[in-house]
């Protein structure tokens, strides 16, 4: 009698696992990316690029059952609905990871209308990836898609390793670009990607190097679309864009730089150094002073091998060259008013009072901020007499 | 006499309390009012929990001094027979509504992020038979079931810090406790709601803990564990999200549980990690209902739990049910429930217990 009971009482306990509504895998449309741009006349055109599996597992698919679908509405949720109606299957947003927005709709600061996920109807992720693109969101789509991965599942894994060991562009997620929006302890900084046009363009800090930039890219590759550097915001609104190198120094700030390579001039050459992370940034703020210290370390990978250098002067120098850089990110940004480096974050930290805290008018004394970016670099090996040679 | 007692250890009864205080603990929580000034929510809870602890004590002592078993006991020893059923109604409705609250939450994060195209009804429906025949069951099938489970209860939260650890960013626990000492005095007296049930649970049930000793033993152990636990639960959620952002969230739990990236191992164990929680949901809620059920056959003379716990299993579930009418005054009384409902349990325990002391029974040579 007692195993009977026990028995009823697992079988009981397994029914809260039970589907309420079974629809099989093979009856679902998987939205596994979003775009959204401006439409002609309704305020948004939505793009959904489907999945629709054939049977199985829905993970895996061919060119054939990959297909981008777009329509106009006044909001995601009303555009999912239209489409759903001319669509013989029913969608499912589980498995969406991508949320491409137009430079247009994010310039204008419209993207926290587009999409709310606290009520979450559709059941998108905050961990859904989110770019930027100046081009239109069909062109930015079909340029990720190749024969060997139409689903964009490669493509993607592949960029986000990518932003980790070039540190060219941020791996930025909704549910961060949306605390950005509601809070002010910091400003996004969103990827960025375009279809390659073949012509650099100079991003809103400038630099001494080619900019990498979403496409901008001097490439001709099997990919259309390219994806480097960083769309910022104040706010809900864009207000410019950093080249790769750039969002490499804006990751430092941040403490989100794993490693990346910066090229530098140097007495009569210029230097290509390999960087990595080296103890992360600590930020301090007294009154309207910033002192940023970010530890580095750094090897040389071109030239090799600098006769008649001391290891401590190349240090400083490198160091100065890229707190001078960063001075100069930090210069831009200020100016557009985009807060992208978090010294909100630390400001923050100096309050134990949210009433103090919210009437704080942190933006002005952002915009009256000064900073210093003070970059302690470790050589890992001795330019003057490399041991391997 | 049926009031399904059975006779169970010290761990068992501690794994029923773990998981009453973790899930009271992390899911009756009011988002929007605990979050409105600033994160103090974990200090908040760590302090409802050393309270708990004190009361705990008290209430001990003052069975110790009426030399009774459990809190029938006390209430009749304190108020005679008609006052200690009346005050006890307060705590049966305290234990009834700790059983409905952290259900609701599950329920809404049911609707609006599993299964969306469904039936709010029908989802309920789910729930009704598990609470239902546990409650119906009794004491030794719950708290055996909770020991059995407890250990599950560990590995989901485990699997919910991994889900979310490299996005903790300690910002965002500032402004530092947030609001003012007032602000955090009524956070900690509104979270002892979230702790007191399961030691009134425990209390209720002492004869089937083989005596007060033991069931202040279990209260004291689940105390510690699942309060620790809500604790640090807490701190992790106030390092992934900001306290403008939480308080707008309906569930912050599940929110951290779907932070993890695509490309990170633990993406999507959100579901599997939220069904375990509405498996220890349901078993919290079973033990609140069948220690209600208990008190109430003790109090009124009753002598069969059974058809007392399936009667209260169907009210909290017609007052889930309730308590999704998003209307403006049922709006008005779920605040004033999440604010005031401790004293549903702390006024008639804390009375009791001063009475008892005060009719302290004396030694038979003092007369």
């Amino acid at each position: 009698m007692a195993r009977l009971k026990a028995s009823a009482l697992v079988l009981v306990l397994l029914l809260q696992t039970g589907c309420l509504h079974g629809v099989p895998t093979d009856e679902y449309s998987y939205v596994i990316d979003i775009g959204v741009e401006e439409g002609e006349i309704l305020p948004y055109r939505v793009w959904f690029m489907v999945n629709n599996p054939s049977g199985g597992s829905g993970e895996s698919a061919s060119s054939e059952n990959v297909t981008v679908i777009s329509a106009e509405a006044n909001d995601l949720y009303e555009a999912a609905d239209t489409l759903a109606g001319s669509s013989p299957n029913q969608f499912n947003f589980a498995r969406t990871t991508l949320l491409l927005f137009s430079q247009e709709l994010a310039q204008k600061g419209k993207i926290a209308d587009v999409i709310n996920v606290t009520y979450g109807k559709l059941k998108i992720r905050e961990s859904c990836r989110v770019m930027i693109t100046p081009d239109p969101i069909g062109d930015t789509f079909e340029g990720m898609v190749s024969s060997a991965d139409p689903s964009m599942t490669k493509v993607k894994t592949h960029l986000a390793e990518l932003a980790v060991m070039t540190g060219t562009t941020p791996v930025t997620t909704l549910g961060q670009l949306l605390e950005a929006f509601s809070s002010k302890t910091f400003d996004a900084a969103v990827s960025y990607a375009g279809v390659n046009k073949g012509v650099p363009i100079p991003d809103m800090a400038g630099g001494d190097s080619y900019p990498y930039l979403g496409g901008a890219l001097l490439v001709e590759s099997i990919l259309q679309t390219s994806c480097a550097g960083a769309a910022v915001f104040s706010g809900e609104r864009m207000v410019g864009i950093l080249d790769g190198q750039n969002t490499m120094l804006l990751q430092m700030v941040r403490g989100e730089f794993s490693s990346g390579r910066i090229q530098m001039p140097y007495r009569d050459t210029v230097l290509t150094l390999s960087l990595y992370k080296n103890g992360g940034a600590k930020v301090r703020i007294d009154g309207d002073a910033a002192v940023v210290r970010i530890g580095i370390e750094a090897a040389l990978e071109r030239p090799l091998r600098l006769p008649g250098t001391d290891m401590t002067e190349l240090e400083t120098a490198i160091a100065e060259y890229l707190s001078m850089r960063t001075e100069r990110v930090f210069s831009a940004l200020q100016q557009a008013g985009s807060d992208a480096f978090g010294f909100g974050c630390a400001k923050v930290m100096q309050y134990t009072d949210m009433g103090a805290w919210r009437l704080t008018d942190w933006e002005t004394m952002y915009r009256n901020l000064s900073a210093s970016f003070v970059y302690k670099v470790k050589l890992s090996h001795d330019p003057y007499d490399l041991a391997l040679e | 006499m049926n009031l399904r007692e059975g006779r169970s250890g010290v761990r068992e009864m501690t794994a029923a309390a773990v998981i009453g205080t973790v899930t009271n603990g992390l899911f009756a929580v009011n988002n929007a009012d605990a979050y409105r000034n600033g994160n103090m929510q974990y200090a908040a809870t760590a302090a409802a929990v050393l309270l708990s602890l004190l009361f705990v004590g008290l209430m001990e002592r003052a069975m110790a001094a009426q030399r009774t078993e459990s809190l029938d006991g006390l209430l009749t020893a304190s108020f005679g027979r008609g006052g200690g059923a009346v005050v006890g109604l307060a705590a049966v409705a305290g234990l009834l509504i700790a059983a409905v609250l952290p259900m609701t939450r599950f329920l809404l994060i049911l609707t609006r992020y599993v299964f969306v195209e469904d039936d709010l009804i029908a989802i309920t429906l789910y729930l009704l038979p598990v609470i239902l025949l546990l409650s119906y069951f009794g004491l030794e099938a719950i708290v055996r079931t909770s020991y059995l489970s407890v250990w599950l209860l560990g590995l989901a939260f485990l699997g919910a810090i991994a889900a979310g650890l490299p996005l903790f960013r300690s910002y965002r626990l500032f402004p530092l406790l947030g609001g003012s000492t007032g602000e955090f005095l009524m956070q900690t007296l509104a979270s002892l709601f979230r702790f007191l049930p399961a030691v009134t649970a425990l209390l209720a049930v002492g004869k089937g803990a083989n005596g007060v000793i033991y069931a202040v033993k279990a209260a004291r152990r689940g105390l510690l564990i699942g309060g620790g636990i809500t604790v640090l639960m807490q701190v992790c959620i106030g390092l992934t999200f900001t306290s403008d952002y939480l308080a707008q969230l309906p569930a912050p739990m599940y929110h951290f549980t779907m932070q993890p990236r695509y490309d990170h191992p633990t993406m999507r164990v959100d579901k599997l990690i939220l069904f375990l929680w509405i498996v220890f949901g349901l078993l919290a809620a079973a033990f609140y209902v069948y220690a209600a059920a208990l008190l109430f056959c003790r109090l009124f003379g009753a002598e069969d739990s059974r058809p007392v716990a399936v009667v209260m299993s169907a009210v909290c579930t017609g007052a889930m049910l309730l308590l999704h009418f998003s209307t403006a005054a049922m709006h008005e009384i779920v605040t004033a429930v999440y604010r005031y409902a401790y004293l549903l349990l702390l006024v008639p325990l804390f009375s009791t217990a001063l009475i008892a002391f005060w009719k302290r029974r004396r030694p038979a040579w003092q007369g």
